[in-house]
């Protein structure tokens, strides 16, 4: 404390000097505009230098939330990138021709859309699975259509998911008749390729020429008729002799399948309990 | 002590009055005015508080930027000479001059010539830097702060020089 006070006593001109200049200092500041002026803008100056050190001090620190919230922002974007996509892809195959001709052909009945779950093109018994079942009101053996024309039929209905036997398998028999002649046959498939299927049991007096456009008959009460199912690439001899065999270009591209639609048949109850009531008759009849 | 106050104030008026009626006047070119007020700081004898020095330097520059309307130019550079003029009398004095028990007033007479012109130039030079640089507050234009600096301090050299003959004289025919 006495080294203090002494510390003071012997140096306290130097405060005294300190002060007088500071003084004298403030009185040149503040009373002379131009040495105020410089003062001043170089005070802002370096005000600025220092606030703009602790601004990238604060933002190299707050990086990690950066990051953070850039990737949140990411990840959300990536997944609406993805919706977006899906939507416009669906958009795409709703688009085709083929697609608004069918919609015409369906316009009168209730479609339940589904999306094609499953499906397989390289065996002979190809099944298409697809995901709406008897919850959604699909039943067994209703009919199936695609952008591209008929699908096939299900097969087996789930409680969420169905089974559809499609045109290219083996199993497969749909009754078609080529478009603007009444001539009607069975479309089967008898593997290979998905891209054709055959139409037998057509008369050899018909006239056909390739390209004609073969639809279901609608004697089957699966599909209505007059949906597309193909065109006519090639006119031949059926192995009996007796009628024509066409081979037939499908409308539905079996490779490519996504979006499909099954086809509500009100009639089939009606017509079930006919069949019954025509079996009951036949049994009473025959006992 | 009131005396030597009171004799301090005498000049401390008579330099005021010099320095704002006349040497405020004198210029040429623009550049070179005589600063007087310094002479007055220069005057305090060895052994005089350090403090004193710095207040009556500091009272002197105020009352001449009051004058001169350059308010802390002055005192702060009549500030700055005060606290170097007991070591710059050490410096330049010679050794009888800073050992004598009488503390004897710094004068041409006291000191001789010589020490006393190096006393004064260096004195003069340390003010007149210090007041450019603050008028100029920068150095963008050294070449003008250069001989501002240098008339000003020839012409107040010359000057103070010129009274500290005046004095002697003076003194010579008061205690002869």
């Amino acid at each position: 404390m006495n080294n203090l006070s002494e510390f003071f006593k012997k140096y306290n001109h130097w405060f005294l000097f300190v002060l007088l200049e500071a003084a004298s200092i403030i009185l040149l500041f503040r009373f002379n505009n131009y040495q105020g002026s410089v003062w001043f803008t170089s005070a802002n100056h370096m005000a600025a230098e220092v606030n703009r050190w602790h601004h990238d001090a604060v933002g190299y620190l707050n990086l990690k939330d950066v990051n953070q919230r850039l990737s949140a922002e990411n990840m959300m974007l990536q997944q609406q990138i993805a919706q977006l996509r899906e939507a416009l892809d669906m958009q795409d195959d709703s688009l085709g021709a083929n697609d608004r001709v069918v919609r015409e052909a369906l316009s009168g009945f209730t479609l339940i859309p589904a999306r094609v779950t499953s499906n397989s093109i390289l065996k002979n018994e190809n099944y298409v699975v697809i995901n709406k079942g008897r919850a959604d009101g699909v039943e067994t053996e209703m009919g199936v259509v695609g952008g591209g024309g008929v699908v096939g039929i299900v097969f087996l209905a789930g409680e969420h998911y169905s089974l559809v036997l499609p045109i290219v398998n083996v199993k497969s028999n749909i009754s078609c008749r080529l478009r603007g002649q009444r001539f009607f046959g069975n479309l089967q498939w008898y593997g290979g390729s998905t891209l054709f299927a055959y139409l037998n049991d057509i008369p050899r007096y018909a006239k056909i020429r390739v390209g004609g456009v073969v639809e279901t008959s609608g004697y089957s009460e699966v599909f209505p008729p007059g949906l597309f199912v193909g065109r006519v690439t090639q006119i031949a001899n059926a192995p009996d002799g007796l009628s024509m065999q066409l081979k037939v270009n499908l409308g539905t591209d079996f490779a490519n399948l996504s979006d499909v639609s099954v086809i509500v048949n009100r009639n089939k109850p009606q017509i079930d309990s006919l069949r019954v009531d025509l079996e009951s008759f036949e049994t009473a009849q025959n006992g | 002590m009131i005396g030597t106050f009171l004799k301090r104030l005498f000049w401390l008026v008579v330099l005021m009055l010099l320095q704002v009626l006349v040497f405020n006047h004198v210029q040429i070119l623009g550049y070179a005015t005589p600063m007087l007020c310094v002479y007055l700081i220069l005057l305090f004898p060895l052994g005089t508080s350090r403090s004193q020095i710095l207040l009556w330097g500091f009272a002197t520059g105020l009352l001449q930027d009051i004058f001169t309307n350059t308010p802390g130019m002055s005192a702060a550079s009549l500030t700055l000479v005060a606290l170097f003029q007991p070591d710059l009398l050490k410096l330049f004095a010679s050794k009888d001059f800073v050992e004598n028990e009488d503390a004897p007033v710094p004068s041409a007479r006291s000191m001789n010539w010589p020490p006393f012109l190096r006393y004064v130039f260096v004195a003069v030079l340390i003010n007149q830097m210090a007041f450019y640089l603050l008028e100029a507050f920068s150095f963008f234009n050294p070449i003008e702060l250069g001989i501002n600096v240098g008339g000003g301090t020839l012409m107040s050299f010359l000057v103070i020089v010129a009274m500290e003959g005046v004095r002697k004289g003076y003194t010579k025919k008061q205690n002869p």
